[in-house]
């Protein structure tokens, strides 16, 4: 889980272009979009292209629950967890 | 047509490489500019492209010409003349680096990237410079081939003179062709961008007037075989028409008041002409 988390951080900040920000600013519980890293709409669509390339994940954009699963790195790490195991 | 110009500002890898050669030697990527004025979440998103052009139009708009002598008003002049400059952009290829990517992503039929897409239109450039200086003028981007600069100047001058506007901020920028379309370089390759503020009318603040005249190419297919010609030993190729104007405007600034020679600049299609007006320092 631990190892997850640092994974999805390297690549938020990779393929968000995150250039001064490191594995160790981002805090697992902390709000990814608008308040703590202050990601938007455009870093949601990355986001979603992330968890296909690298997670094999589909997200469906209508789903209320999208929002929950990317508000922090804690959510987004369970989701993948849950999404592969009942995959 | 006549222009007054209240700033110019250019950046180029020829002046870059000049100023830093062996930075150069090493690494063959040039320093883009760091642009502090642009707040890191939007930084990031900008490519070089953005990032050289974004850097001359700051650079024309706090020129000293452009404030009032007083230091306590410079500071709120600058997002003040940002926010309320009409613009025109030109480049030739756009952001080609950005698109040539984004398109051999969509050939091997990849999802491309949501930031990428967003930001590879040809107007996306001034666009995000109003969006960070909050800037809702009109503005219009040209793409005509090797005209592309100097189209620029002459959609400025028909804004000028419709009355719509009395002073606009140039931006032209182009970069060296990506790998995938090296093969079709018929100009030396060089990365550069050129602000300027234009106006219709002589300001206390204009630096230069420059006259403007252009005519239709009348010998094309002698322009073809010379560019024929050129392709085959590179050298030989012109450099692009923004570059050409940088070098005949500072030459022409150096000089003060010996008198030198007008800019000639041919394309395929037309040949263009700028001559510097002096004695013109009447308010």
């Amino acid at each position: 889980m631990t190892e997850l988390k640092t994974e999805l951080k390297q690549l938020i900040i990779a393929e968000l272009d995150l250039e001064d920000i490191t594995v160790a600013d981002i805090n697992d519980a902390d709000a990814l979009f608008v308040e703590g890293l202050g990601l938007d709409s455009i870093d949601a669509l990355e986001l979603g292209l992330i968890l296909k390339k690298h997670y094999n994940i589909k997200i469906d954009a209508n789903s209320e629950e999208i929002k929950q699963h990317f508000s922090s790195i804690n959510a987004l790490s369970a989701f993948i967890t849950q999404t592969r195991t009942t995959a | 047509m006549l222009l007054h110009l209240e700033s110019i500002n250019a950046w180029s890898t020829l002046d870059a490489n000049k100023a830093n050669p062996t930075d150069d030697n090493k690494t063959n990527t040039p320093a883009w500019p760091k642009l502090e004025f642009v707040p890191a979440m939007q930084r990031r998103r900008l490519s070089p492209f953005a990032k050289i052009a974004l850097y001359t139009a700051e650079n024309a708009l706090s020129a000293p010409s452009m404030l009032s002598t007083s230091i306590e008003t410079v500071k709120s002049e600058i997002p003040e003349q940002a926010a309320q400059i009409d613009i025109v952009f030109s480049s030739r290829h756009g952001d080609l680096h950005k698109t040539a990517e984004l398109l051999t992503e969509l050939s091997a039929d990849q999802d491309i990237s949501p930031t990428a897409f967003s930001t590879s239109v040809h107007n996306a450039v001034p666009g995000l410079y109003s969006i960070i200086k909050q800037n809702k003028q009109a503005i219009n981007a040209i793409s005509a081939g090797k005209d592309s600069f100097f189209y620029a100047l002459v959609d400025a001058y028909a804004r000028l003179k419709s009355g719509r506007s009395n002073k606009l901020l140039i931006i032209h920028v182009d970069r060296v062709l990506p790998e995938l379309y090296s093969q079709f370089a018929d100009e030396q390759q060089v990365d550069h961008a050129v602000a300027m503020v234009v106006t219709s009318a002589i300001t206390s603040a204009t630096i230069a007037s420059i006259e403007m005249n252009f005519n239709a190419c009348t010998d094309i297919e002698k322009g073809n075989a010379e560019e024929d010609n050129a392709k085959e030993d590179n050298t030989e190729l012109k450099l692009p028409a923004a570059v050409c104007f940088m070098h005949w405007f500072d030459a022409t600034a150096d000089a003060a008041d010996v008198a030198l020679p007008a800019l000639q600049y041919s394309s395929d299609r037309h040949v263009w002409t700028c001559e510097l007006i002096t004695g013109m320092t009447d308010v």
